[in-house]
């Protein structure tokens, strides 16, 4: 049970109890077991009135994304299938890296909408949401050519036509990888501020539209 | 100089969750910052499928405005209960910068630009997200930090952010700054001025023209003690206002100025639950407030809830040493827990102004709790016992009906049937002794 001077202010409910109403609330929805991994933002919110955590399906830990629920337990706003098609992207991405013996971590956002009523594989997606873009943050430990990262690019064009993604491709110290590796696990996305933390050394923007590859910077 | 309404404004900026996702969306577009908040919230937003929304409820074309279209669209509800209440000219101001590291820290903080001349600072202060299986290690670092602390992680960025905006010249055009902040971010608003009146950062601290502490918390013993001549030098720009028992935790900061705002009484008038709760907890929102025409907030006095635990924070910072302030908030949550899973199983209800003065007594039942905990180490056998006649007395009032007999059985019931809890706190009090001992803040 966790506490804060917050939550003796507020109501109290502990972390146990937020948590099991929660993966409660996501079996009854998806019909699978979930666990919750973080939880946090009950206060600093604007009526204090939510609690935020970050679980996994049971059958796939990796895949982090975001519940929330109103402190009388009744409201749960999650991005569960949404982020089953950016977990998939995430993997995609990384084997196309991979194939180039390059190592990346991968988060990646759908813009523009908040939830998915179904699941859909990238592809239905892409089909569906023809407008919607994609945006993702790439880090690498170690320097990648242009000429190989149009090729990664390409393939990817090639394999969801279509796709609209913007993406930051970031290379930072080979030393501070295996750090912010760890850091991004625990969490479903992440921020151009968590990771000018670990010493940026260069940035290419990279966007995939109407069937085009282009890198910007 | 901004009204108290702008001010409170920008507080509500910062509580958007789609801020950085814009960003880094424009971003990728080549587009360089400030961006507007109306761009902002549209690179969200698929306008033509939130217009389309609109005319298929039956709006008028020529009818429809922004608002219409961020109610149609597909962002989150609290974002769009947020943007409802914002002013015409709200959309218009720029955000020159965001730091997001809320998924790391909590910590979340932009410069809003509103004219050529003017910016704001704002901070949001959130709760950082906690392992759910670490949890006691993390009390420490974390919201807990502000007790018997020096600074915190967020206070520290809070620090670091305004190095950034310094050294990358984000400030040099303006000639006034304004710092806000509602709840915790009204702390870090705070500290961000008493940080910036540093020798060296004068180029930063001079433009500081005013500094809002919107119903946050204030600061530890420890943390007067530490930045005491800086405080000194940034306490005539500091303002707090408050109007719920969050932004009465702890001291004050002397030197500051500070007042009671009123809320508005009419919210919620029909609805009895939501106005209980709203009496005492929900009324911290900025929601609650009333500004007059000249954007000015009415001003209050102080409610029953925040006395009780405005007194009871500043005694748990005072007297209660360090290493157990953790074991003795875990304790009086577990019998906090209780008392509300009690009163939810035996559908016991209050009314309005008996709630209210419970909760304010929670603070003098949680203050018993403090010092008797203070003198053991056996938290939850014997505070539990010391407790006894303080809860009972609670539990047997008329309004309660409710025996002491009953309301002690299930204190200490429930207090057997957690066994695997007690042993997990207790396995995990140790290791947060052990952490503090590394870290070398064992001895104070």
């Amino acid at each position: 049970m966790d506490i804060s001077i917050f939550d003796i202010v507020e109501n109290g409910v502990s972390n146990r109890d937020i948590s099991n109403a929660i993966t409660k609330m996501l079996k009854d929805k998806y019909g699978e077991e979930f666990e919750v991994k973080m939880i946090g933002n009950r206060y600093g919110t604007f009526d204090d009135n939510a609690v935020t955590t970050y679980c996994f399906p049971k059958s796939n830990e990796n895949l982090l994304f975001t519940a929330t629920m109103n402190k009388e337990q009744t409201v749960l706003e999650d991005d569960f299938y949404l982020r089953k098609v950016t977990f998939d992207l995430e993997e995609n991405i990384k084997s196309e890296f991979k194939e180039n013996n390059i190592n990346v971590i991968v988060k990646s956002k759908i813009i523009g909408l908040n939830k998915l009523e179904r699941e859909l594989t990238i592809q239905e997606f892409i089909k569906k949401y023809n407008t919607t873009n994609f945006i993702a943050h790439i880090i690498c430990s170690e320097n990648v050519s242009e000429d190989d990262l149009k090729n990664i690019y390409d393939k990817l064009e090639n394999k969801y036509k279509n796709i609209h993604l913007k993406s930051s491709v970031y290379f930072i110290d080979e030393n501070k990888f295996e750090e912010f590796s760890k850091v991004a696990n625990k969490m479903p996305s992440i921020t151009n501020s968590i990771i000018s933390e670990y010493s940026i050394k260069d940035e290419r923007i990279i966007k995939i539209f109407e069937g085009t590859v282009k890198v910007l910077k | 100089m901004y009204t108290e309404k702008e001010l409170k404004e920008g507080t509500q900026i910062v509580y958007l969750s789609f801020l950085s996702d814009a960003a880094e969306n424009m971003r990728m577009d080549g587009i360089k910052p400030p961006f507007s908040v109306m761009d902002m919230i549209k690179s969200c937003m698929n306008v033509q499928s939130a217009f389309d929304a609109a005319i298929a409820d039956g709006m008028s074309q020529k009818d429809i405005r922004f608002k219409d279209l961020v109610k149609y669209s597909d962002l989150k509800d609290s974002d769009k209960s947020i943007i409802e209440e914002f002013s015409p000219e709200m959309f218009d101001w720029k955000i020159v910068d965001i730091q997001d590291m809320n998924s790391l820290n909590g910590f979340f903080s932009c410069c809003i630009e509103t004219s050529e001349k003017e910016a704001m600072i704002a901070f949001r202060g959130s709760e950082n997200m906690k392992e759910y299986t670490n949890m006691v290690n993390d009390w420490a670092r974390a919201d807990f930090g502000l007790l018997n602390s020096r600074s915190t992680r967020q206070q520290e960025e809070a620090e670091k952010y305004g190095e950034y905006l310094l050294e990358k010249g984000l400030i040099d055009k303006y000639d006034s700054l304004a710092i806000t902040g509602h709840s915790l971010g009204g702390n870090l608003a705070s500290h961000f001025t008493i940080a910036s009146a540093e020798s060296g950062k004068e180029k930063l601290f001079n433009k500081i023209k005013q500094s809002i502490n919107w119903d946050g918390p204030g600061v530890s013993d420890e943390y007067l003690s530490e930045h005491q001549e800086k405080i000194e030098k940034a306490a005539p720009k500091l303002t707090r206002y408050k109007w719920s028992a969050v932004g009465t935790l702890l001291f004050d900061i002397p030197g500051e100025h500070s007042e009671f705002l009123g809320i508005n009484e009419d919210l919620y008038k029909d609805d009895p639950k939501e106005r209980i709760k709203y009496k005492v907890i929900t009324r911290h929102s900025t929601k609650s407030l009333m500004f007059d025409e000249n954007g000015k907030a009415e001003r209050g006095k102080q409610d029953l809830v925040s006395k009780g635990l405005s007194s009871f924070s500043k005694a748990i910072d005072k007297f209660v040493p360090e290493h157990i302030t953790t074991e003795i908030f875990a304790a009086a949550d577990w019998i906090f827990e209780r008392i509300l899973r009690i009163k939810d199983e035996r559908n016991i209800e209050f009314n309005d102004v008996s709630w209210a003065e419970r909760f304010a007594k929670k603070g003098s039942i949680l203050g018993t709790c403090v010092n008797f905990i203070n003198k053991t180490v056996d938290v939850f056998k014997e505070g539990a016992l010391a407790l006894e006649n303080e809860i009972s007395e609670l539990f047997s009032s008329p309004q309660m009906g409710y025996t002491p007999k009953l309301a002690l059985a299930d204190v200490h019931g429930g207090m057997l049937q957690d066994y695997n809890y007690n042993r997990t706190f207790e396995r995990d009090a140790e290791k947060n002794i052990d952490w503090r001992r590394k870290n070398q803040n064992f001895e104070r």
